[in-house]
């Protein structure tokens, strides 16, 4: 049995702004365990980004709350770390890269110094000659020439700054990294070369990673597990063969599969999803993707879903399963 | 670097040119005669004509124009039509007094600004944040004369802390800097706390707390330095409005400094003072023009590049 590094148990999470009350996220439950890569899917506004900035405690103060839940690391609940303990745990057990490499650097700090100040702040006592070491060689690690450290960002491409970001994340070789959409500002050639070098760099350090994407070909190549998110919940977890072979599937990722061309089937057009996320200021009753579901029946309506659990590893949250018993015959 | 200061140096002289033409015209365009004014009440036509010529004032508008730049440009400015003194003279004598209070108005305003500005953003919405919104909003609105009469009344007539009028020491510097420093120091309190709010909303802020720096450290090294360039921008259209704008404060507390100089050269048509201590004026805010994109440059990489570009 795989040990547990993260667990998100029921967690719910709402931004109070002036003119709505958003619900974010409505009870996530997952679990990453150690030196393993989780794949989190989604469509925009579906709480991915509130999810990762969740473990790190990065909410909008004052505007945005934990109401309920917890989030265990190594067995500890983050929301209960004081300033000093976040701070210890923030770059070093778990650190994230950002969305967009081209607004996370800052402007008027030379990258070198960005890369360095993280390894500084968690080795206290560390030598200016070694972090500058330590500095010259993440450059490397993630294909960047050393001697560009001394420039700032803006003298860099979209790609590079994702490799600095990058370098930055994993300078404290942390047990655990929150990918959300490394690459998705990206051009598609810079892609695929990022997330060779992550996948490359996640096996070599052994790093768990949760890896936030609304691409399922991305998941397929890096990801050993996956969950599906939609409005605020994890509708579908499972190994990465759960997710891509099994024959059961929420209706939900049956609808994202549908909407990514299969070159080796010719069909006429694609299939997308009928209708829009939900408004988390002003969610559905029942099922929250009832509106959009085309198997929806009057119980999805007025009962919220179980999950059910259909194989050890395997779960969906929808009433379609509710007669599938566990460990069924998939 | 070096050519880009050169280059924005020589840029200072057309910019000199035309002020000085338009100016030049201004003067001789307003009604009055300067001779006139200054002979007083009896005297002959004879002796009129001949302080026309004294002054050159009998040549073509053009002529005077192209003698007064000659002469200007081997640094003679001329006499004073209203007091027969060296217009150098007259000019250096009060230009001190100015730039002190301008210069000790713009410690005051920027120092209390941005310290009060950050405290303001850091603790959004706390007792502190409201006072100082409260008291920037009246103080941005109030004219500085009004200010300047209330310090007057409090800490020269009431607690006669402070000297009433004039300039016998440095301490005569203090209520004119404060009383022109606070409607400015009121804007800068707002811009460096709208700008702080702006930036600890930025992504890099996150990156920053994602990497486990401490609070502190991200206000002051991530965030202050990307806030404080419209602040530089600010300070320096400050200074430029001040060296010609205490005038009115200048009134108040009795000071001999450039504003009443200005004033009372208008009234005379000193053609003479009026050019030398616009044009001075228009040479030290091409100056702190230049200071402020210099001081931006070297606090934002971005603007550097462009400027050794
Ligand atoms: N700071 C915020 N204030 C108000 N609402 C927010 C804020 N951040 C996120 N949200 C809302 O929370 C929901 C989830 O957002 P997010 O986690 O960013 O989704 P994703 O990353 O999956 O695209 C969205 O409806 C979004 O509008
Ligand atoms: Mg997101």
């Amino acid at each position: 049995m795989a040990e547990k590094l993260l667990e998100i148990k029921d967690l719910w999470v709402e931004f109070k702004t002036d003119d709505a009350l958003v619900h974010a996220l409505n009870g996530v439950n997952l679990t990453v365990n150690k030196g393993e890569a989780y794949g989190l899917v989604g469509e925009t506004g579906a709480g991915k980004t509130t999810t990762c900035k969740s473990i790190l405690q990065l909410l909008p103060e004052r505007v945005g709350k934990i109401t309920n839940g917890e989030i265990l690391f190594e067995g500890k609940n983050i929301p209960d770390f004081t300033e000093k303990e976040l701070e210890d745990f923030r770059g070093s057990k778990c650190a994230m890269i950002f969305q967009d490499p081209m607004t996370s650097l800052n402007p008027v700090l030379t990258v070198g110094d960005q890369v360095a100040e993280e390894i500084e702040l968690h080795n206290p006592g560390m030598s200016k000659e070694d972090i500058d070491k330590r500095v010259d060689d993440m450059f490397k690690l993630v294909g960047l020439l050393p001697e560009r450290k001394g420039e700032f960002p803006h003298q860099f491409s979209g790609g590079m700054k994702q490799r600095i970001v990058i370098a930055m994340g994993l300078a404290c070789q942390p047990d655990l990294l929150l990918a959300d959409e490394p690459t998705t500002a990206l051009d598609v050639t810079i892609q695929l070369q990022i997330l060779k070098l992550m996948k490359d760099l996640k096996e070599q350090m052994n790093t768990a990673m949760i890896m936030v994407t609304h691409d399922l070909g991305i998941v397929a190549k890096i990801c050993d597990r996956a969950g599906i998110m939609y409005a605020g919940e994890i509708i579908e977890d499972g190994d990465i063969e759960d997710i891509f072979e099994s024959k059961y599937h929420h209706p939900y990722t049956v609808g994202l599969f549908g909407s990514i061309p299969d070159l080796t089937v010719k069909t006429d057009r694609l299939n997308p999803i009928q209708g829009l996320m939900p408004d988390p200021a002003d969610l559905p009753t029942g099922c929250k993707f009832h509106p959009r579901c085309p198997k929806c029946y009057e119980e999805c309506v007025n009962v919220e879903p179980k999950v059910y659990q259909l194989s050890p590893s395997h779960m969906i949250k929808c009433h379609l399963f509710k007669d599938i018993k566990e460990g069924g015959n998939e | 670097m070096v050519k880009y200061i050169v280059k924005r140096l020589i840029l200072i002289i057309p910019i000199i040119f035309g002020i000085s033409i338009i100016l030049f015209t201004i003067m001789n365009l307003t009604p009055g005669d300067p001779a006139q004014m200054l002979i007083g009440d009896t005297y002959t036509e004879e002796a009129l004509d001949q302080l026309r010529a004294e002054l050159g004032l009998d040549k073509p508008f053009f002529q005077q124009y192209i003698d007064y730049i000659w002469n200007a440009l081997h640094g003679d400015f001329g006499i004073s039509y209203r007091t027969r003194n060296p217009v150098f003279d007259e000019v250096f004598s009060r230009f001190p007094h100015t730039v002190a209070i301008t210069f000790l108005s713009i410690i005051i305003q920027v120092v209390v600004g941005v310290i009060v500005g950050i405290v303001a953003a850091v603790k959004q919405y706390s007792l502190l944040d409201t006072v100082s919104q409260a008291i920037t909003m009246v103080l941005a609105s109030v004219p500085d004369f009004w200010i300047g009469l209330m310090l007057l009344l409090l800490f020269s007539v009431k607690l006669g802390l402070l000297p009433l009028s004039g300039i016998e020491n440095w301490t005569g510097y203090i209520l004119p800097a404060v009383a022109v420093a606070l409607p400015y120091m009121a804007n800068l309190i707002r811009l460096t706390r709208s700008t702080m709010l702006d930036v600890m909303r930025m992504d890099y802020i996150d990156t920053a707390k994602a990497k486990g720096v401490p609070k502190k450290k991200i206000i002051f090294k991530h965030a202050l330095k990307n806030a404080l360039l419209p602040v530089v921008t600010l300070a320096g259209v400050n200074i430029s409005w001040m060296l010609g704008g205490t005038i009115v404060i200048e009134q108040v507390f009795n000071i001999p400094g450039i504003g009443s100089l200005m004033i009372t050269s208008i009234r005379n048509k000193d053609t003479p003072v009026v050019m030398a201590t616009v044009m001075f004026i228009a040479v030290l805010s091409c100056l702190i023009n230049l200071a402020t994109d210099l001081i931006y440059a070297a606090i934002d990489p971005r603007v550097k590049a462009q400027i050794k570009g």
